[in-house]
C-alpha cells in the first residue's frame, strides 16, 4: 500500500528524481535567496540560503512529510509555526513531500497546478524539462522562485536521510549501550554508499542470499542512526573523529 | 591495460604480416571483428566497477553465511559495526558501503569479501581481550577490501575469463552473474578464505595497513600484537586449524609488526567497554 501511494506521489513530482536543481527567489525584483534542490526516487533536499547570509538552512523531504533540519535532529515543519521566508516558500519544491497529509494539490494533465499549504499558495509553470518558475504567495507577500540551473545527479542517499529528533527516552536506551537500536530486518535495503550493485541478489548456486539481505537490511535500517551513533561511540571511547593519533 | 596492448600489437602484427604475404586475405578480414576483439580485450583488462564488486562481495558473503550463521547477539552485531566503521573511515575508501558481521562458530577466523562485508568469528572475539584488539583485526579484514586482494584471485583464476560477459553487459546489472559463474566464484573465495589462503604478500600488506588504519583511528594498535600473541598460544587448537592454515604463523606476523610499533602507549584500548559491550558473549554468540 504505502509504495502504491508512493506511485501516485511521484506522480506529482514538480521536477524528476535524480536531478539537482537552483532556484532563485525574489520578492519583485529583490533577491531574497536561493534554494538547492536535489531529488532521488525516494526523498528530496532543498538547501535555503538567505541573500547575504552564510548560513544555509537544509529541508527535507521524506518520512511521510516535510522536515526541518536542526542541532539534535529533523523535525516536522509542520510543528513549527515561526513563518519566515524560507518556512513558507522551500515546501513548494519539495512535492510529492508534503507539508502535513491535509494540503490540497491540484493537478492537470499530469502536472501541478497549484499547492496550498501553512496558509501559503504555489502556482507553477512548467518548461519541457519539468517546473520552471513558480509563483508563491504568503502573508499578503508573492516571492517568485525561479529555476536557473537543472542537471542530473545521484546524489549519495545519506543526503536524502532524515534523523528525528530524539526524545529523552531515546537518549537513555543509547546511552545504555544500544546505540544503534533493534534492528529491522523488514526495512527495504536502500543505497547507503557506493558500489551498491544489485540489492537483493539471489542466484542458485549454493549460497546463503537471504542471509546476505538480511545483513544488508539490517544495515540500511540502522544506516539513519549510524552517524549520530557513530559521534557518541566515538567521544565515549576518544577515537575516530575524537581521539585521532596524529 | 598491458593485456590489452599486448593483443593490440598482436592484431597489428597479424595484420601487418598477412598484408606483406596474404595480400587476398587480408580484404578478408573484417575491420569491425577486429575493432570489436580489442573492445572485448580492454574490457577484459580493466578493473571491475564498484557495482560489479559489490555483486561478487554478495557471491562471496553468501558463501560464507551458508557456512556459518550470523550471530544472534544484536549487541554485539552493533558494536562490531561501531568499531569498523570507526576504522574503516580512515581507509583509502571511507564510503564504500561497509557492512560487519559476526557470525556465529568457535573457530577463529576473520573474512572479508569484495565490496564491503566484513565477518568475524565469535571464537575470534572469544580470544580477545580489548577493543583495540578487535579495531586491528577489522583493520586487517578492510585492507584486504581496499586492496581488492580476493578480486585480483579472481581475475588471476579466469573464473571470469576474458570478461567477454561483463563487455556484454555493461549497465545491465547481475546479468552476466549467472548461477555457474557465481558457483565458480564462491568456490574460488571459500577455497582461499577457508583452505589454501590469500598470498602472504597480501596477508603482510593486510596487517600493515591494518594496523595503520587502527592507529589512525585512534587505536593502540600495537594491541593487535597482543591478540597475535595469544593465537600463537592457541596455535595448536581446533579453533586455530583453519587460520593456521590460511595465515603465516603467529609469530612470523608479530616480527613483521613490530617495527610499526613507535608509540606503545599511545591509544585507546578501551578494554572496560569492551567488556560491557560483549559481557553476553558465550560459545554460541547469542
Amino acid at each position: 500500500m504505502r509504495d502504491l501511494a508512493m506511485v501516485l506521489l511521484a506522480a506529482i513530482s514538480i521536477v524528476s528524481p535524480g536531478t539537482e536543481s537552483r532556484w532563485a527567489v525574489t520578492k519583485g525584483a529583490t533577491p531574497v535567496g536561493t534554494i538547492t534542490l536535489l531529488t532521488s526516487d525516494n526523498g528530496a533536499r532543498a538547501e535555503w540560503k538567505a541573500t547575504g547570509r552564510p548560513t544555509t538552512i537544509v529541508f527535507l523531504g521524506g518520512n511521510g512529510g516535510v522536515w526541518l533540519r536542526t542541532t539534535g535532529g529533523d523535525v516536522q515543519l509542520s510543528t513549527i509555526s515561526a513563518n519566515s521566508v524560507e518556512n513558507a516558500v522551500t515546501p513548494a519544491l519539495l512535492l510529492p513531500f508534503t507539508n502535513s497529509p491535509g494540503d490540497a494539490v491540484e493537478s492537470k494533465g499530469g502536472k501541478v497546478t497549484s499547492y496550498a499549504y501553512r496558509g501559503v499558495k504555489a502556482t507553477y509553470t512548467y518548461d519541457t524539462k519539468g517546473a520552471s518558475k513558480v509563483e508563491v504567495k504568503s502573508g499578503g507577500q508573492t516571492y517568485t522562485l525561479t529555476r536557473n540551473v537543472l542537471a542530473s545527479s545521484n546524489a549519495d542517499a545519506a543526503n536524502f536521510a532524515i534523523r528525528p529528533k530524539k526524545g529523552a527516552a531515546a537518549r537513555l536506551a543509547r546511552l545504555s549501550g544500544d546505540l544503534l537500536g533493534p534492528s529491522d530486518t523488514s526495512v527495504s535495503a536502500t543505497a547507503g554508499g557506493r558500489g551498491v550493485g544489485t540489492k537483493g541478489l539471489k542466484l542458485n548456486d549454493g549460497g546463503n542470499y537471504d542471509a546476505v539481505a538480511k545483513l544488508e537490511n539490517r544495515d540500511a535500517a540502522w544506516h539513519e542512526k549510524l552517524d549520530d551513533a557513530l559521534a557518541e561511540f566515538q567521544k565515549d571511547g576518544k577515537v575516530g573523529k575524537n581521539g585521532r593519533n596524529e | 591495460m598491458m593485456r590489452t596492448r599486448l593483443l593490440a600489437l598482436l592484431i597489428a602484427g597479424v595484420t601487418t604480416a598477412a598484408h606483406a604475404q596474404f595480400g587476398d586475405i587480408l580484404r578478408k578480414i573484417d575491420p569491425n571483428k577486429v575493432t570489436k576483439s580489442v573492445k572485448v580485450a580492454r574490457e577484459a583488462s580493466r578493473d571491475f566497477t564498484e557495482g560489479e564488486e559489490a555483486d561478487i562481495g554478495r557471491v562471496v558473503s553468501a558463501r560464507i553465511l551458508a557456512t556459518y550463521p550470523l550471530a544472534k547477539n544484536e549487541k554485539l552485531q552493533q558494536y562490531v559495526t561501531l568499531v569498523g566503521n570507526t576504522v574503516a573511515a580512515y581507509s583509502s575508501r571511507p564510503t564504500l558501503e561497509w557492512h560487519f558481521a559476526v557470525i556465529d562458530t568457535p573457530i577463529i577466523n576473520a573474512f572479508s569479501t569484495p565490496g564491503g562485508f566484513i565477518f568475524i568469528t565469535t571464537g575470534a572475539l572469544q580470544a580477545m581481550k580489548n577493543e583495540a584488539e578487535l579495531a586491528g583485526v577489522l583493520g586487517h579484514e578492510i585492507a584486504h577490501c581496499t586492496q581488492r586482494h580476493i578480486l585480483k584471485e579472481i581475475k588471476r583464476s579466469n573464473v571470469i575469463s576474458a570478461s567477454v560477459d561483463l563487455a556484454q553487459s555493461t549497465g545491465a546489472g547481475a546479468q552476466w552473474l549467472n548461477d555457474d559463474r557465481a558457483r565458480q566464484i564462491g568456490q574460488l573465495a571459500y577455497d582461499k578464505l577457508f583452505t589454501t589462503g590469500l598470498s602472504r604478500g597480501d596477508e603482510a600488506e593486510a596487517d600493515r595497513i591494518g594496523f595503520q588504519l587502527a592507529d589512525a583511528a585512534g587505536y593502540r594498535a600495537g594491541e593487535l600484537l597482543n591478540f597475535l600473541a595469544e593465537l600463537e598460544k592457541l596455535e595448536t587448537t581446533s579453533a586455530m586449524k583453519q587460520l593456521t592454515a590460511t595465515h603465516p604463523a603467529p609469530a612470523e606476523r608479530i616480527a613483521a609488526l613490530r617495527p610499526l610499533v613507535r608509540q606503545p602507549e599511545h591509544g585507546a584500548i578501551l578494554a572496560e567497554r569492551w567488556a560491557s559491550w560483549t559481557a553476553k558473549l558465550s560459545r554460541t554468540g547469542t
